[in-house]
């Protein structure tokens, strides 16, 4: 609802609505952003590029159906772009695994002693090590971007049914190395807040 | 929503859309369907459970954030678009909730006004916040039983007696508020205070205001209490008043949680005890002087136990109102 407000506001030459999207979208955008490059540099351009971007072109584009889907996109291919990995011609052939994408997990507890949480932490980024570049960014998407599977298929450029398949094996394998989930339940017990 | 969920492992619970959305934002419709799910598929009910837990767990990336360019970067697109900035957004909707959360609380408080009952009490592992005729509030922990009369909207006589444990958030009215704790009286005018009576002691750790607490004639002097200072008294010694305690330690319960600052395993033990009935035999009785440090979570002591397990890699069995803990 917030996002189609200031989506509007912005279409009808408020910048006050761009602003609002700034603010909503920095952290995510720059949270996506450092999945793909520790340079900060080529995210902080990217991210002025896309606002600047929208702005001069607030004429032509179109209302997006999730304006969150359309930021990550857009911004995704911006950055893709300064990073020279042209998403959109390479990523077909192969199969855009050329572009990395690191995803760590919050492990880190004061509970668990230092030798525990460093074992701790090896298993998790085992675990996430075993996943393609590809099924990181899905589960990242779908899980903490919650976005749905159509959308995530639009910006990774493939199809529907896919992305459900890349969610899911992504499971799969991680079953398969670890025999259960107790792991990443244990994280999810330390991890809450109240 | 016409899958066979018999079927369904852990992967497709996982990958489920309408799955990942009810754990990410449930709703009534939501609940009311993956509770018949659970209960029309009972084998199915564990793996929806842990499934849930995954689905938070892979929702928690480490999140980086690169905050000092914030400003900097919208700076340069107004700049850029050569315009200055007009006032920022206002927050129609943070005013919205905050409204909404006062009216909540006012709701809550006038329902408990009408409701109110002589006796509360809680039961093992549960914890119970009650708000009493003055708007004072009692968060009960578990095991716990608070008391007071019930012609107290008439006669305003503000009085609760307590056995087991309680957070105290006292309004200010100019009356005196009194809680009776076995033989030790803590009076108070307005003040937030935790009780602690389990067996033969009695502890009363201070957050905000004032309070005085009294024994019984001659056993001891009254103490006066600050913020941040702590009171004492088991039947073998007389009371102690103690500085510098850490409020938030002794209150953490009222949030769900276990703060631990190197707190010996048998501490914890005694409070598996003293709010879930548990009876603990240690396998290796040198784990009870193990100190451990940090917080831990304890919305349901499925959650403790299993964290506990984790963190001092011992098995924990259950039978009846036992707990074994034998080394892996």
């Amino acid at each position: 609802m917030q996002d189609k407000e200031l989506w509007s506001w912005y279409k009808s030459g408020e910048i006050s609505g761009l602003e609002g999207l700034y603010n909503a979208y920095y952290i995510p955008l720059t949270n996506y952003g450092f999945k793909f490059t520790e340079d900060k540099s080529f995210i902080e351009e990217s991210i002025q590029d896309l606002f600047l971007k929208l702005w001069r072109n607030r004429d032509s584009i179109a209302t997006p159906q999730v304006v969150k889907q359309y930021l990550l996109l857009s911004f995704r291919r911006i950055l893709l772009r300064k990073l020279e990995y042209s998403p959109s011609r390479l990523e077909e052939a192969f199969s855009g695994e050329h572009i990395p994408f690191y995803l760590e997990l919050s492990y880190e507890h004061p509970l668990i002693r230092a030798e525990r949480a460093a074992e701790l932490k090896k298993k998790v980024d085992a675990l996430m090590d075993t996943l393609t570049h590809r099924q990181r960014e899905a589960i990242f998407l779908k899980y903490y971007e919650d976005l749905s599977y159509e959308e995530i298929a639009e910006i990774l450029q493939i199809n529907t049914g896919g992305t459900y398949k890349l969610v899911y094996r992504a499971l799969e394998r991680l079953r398969e190395q670890f025999g259960d989930f107790s792991l990443l339940v244990l994280l999810y017990l330390l991890q809450r807040r109240y | 929503m016409n899958k066979d969920y018999r079927d369904y492992r852990m992967e497709d619970f996982l990958a489920d859309e309408y799955f990942i959305r009810w754990v990410k934002f449930p709703d009534a419709a939501a609940n009311a369907f993956w509770q018949q799910l659970s209960a029309d598929v009972p084998e199915k009910a564990p793996l929806i459970r842990e499934a849930r837990e995954v689905v938070y767990a892979l929702s928690t990336p480490v999140l980086v954030k690169n905050d000092p360019a914030r400003e900097k970067i919208w700076q340069a697109v107004l700049d850029n678009i050569q315009q200055t900035p007009v006032r920022p957004l206002r927050r129609y909707r943070r005013l919205w909730l905050a409204a909404a959360s006062v009216l909540l609380l006012l709701a809550l408080g006038a329902t408990w006004y009408f409701t109110s009952s002589i006796t509360v009490s809680t039961g093992y592992g549960e914890t119970r916040e009650v708000i009493l005729p003055d708007h004072s509030t009692v968060m009960l922990n578990a095991h716990s039983t608070a008391t007071y009369a019930r012609s107290w909207p008439v006669t305003g006589k503000r009085e609760v007696m307590l056995d087991g444990e309680a957070f105290f958030d006292v309004k200010h009215t100019g009356d005196t508020f009194r809680v009776q704790a076995g033989p030790a009286r803590v009076t108070v005018l307005g003040t937030a205070f935790n009780v602690r009576h389990r067996q033969d002691m009695i502890a009363v750790v201070l957050q905000r205001g004032l309070v005085r607490i009294d024994m019984p004639d001659g056993e001891a002097v009254p103490a006066f209490l600050q913020p941040g200072e702590g009171w004492s008294y088991s039947h073998q010694q007389p009371p102690v008043v103690m500085q510098a305690v850490d409020t938030s330690a002794a209150t953490a319960w009222t949030r769900h949680e276990l703060l631990l600052n190197a707190t010996k395993v048998k501490e914890v033990i005694h409070l598996l005890k003293d709010n879930y009935g548990y009876t603990v035999i240690l396998e290796d009785s040198t784990i009870g002087e193990r100190e451990i440090k940090g917080r831990i979570p304890m919305q349901r002591e499925k959650d403790l136990l299993f964290v506990l397990s984790r963190i001092l890699d011992v098995d924990i069995q259950q039978k009846n109102d036992t707990l074994l803990f034998t080394t892996k």
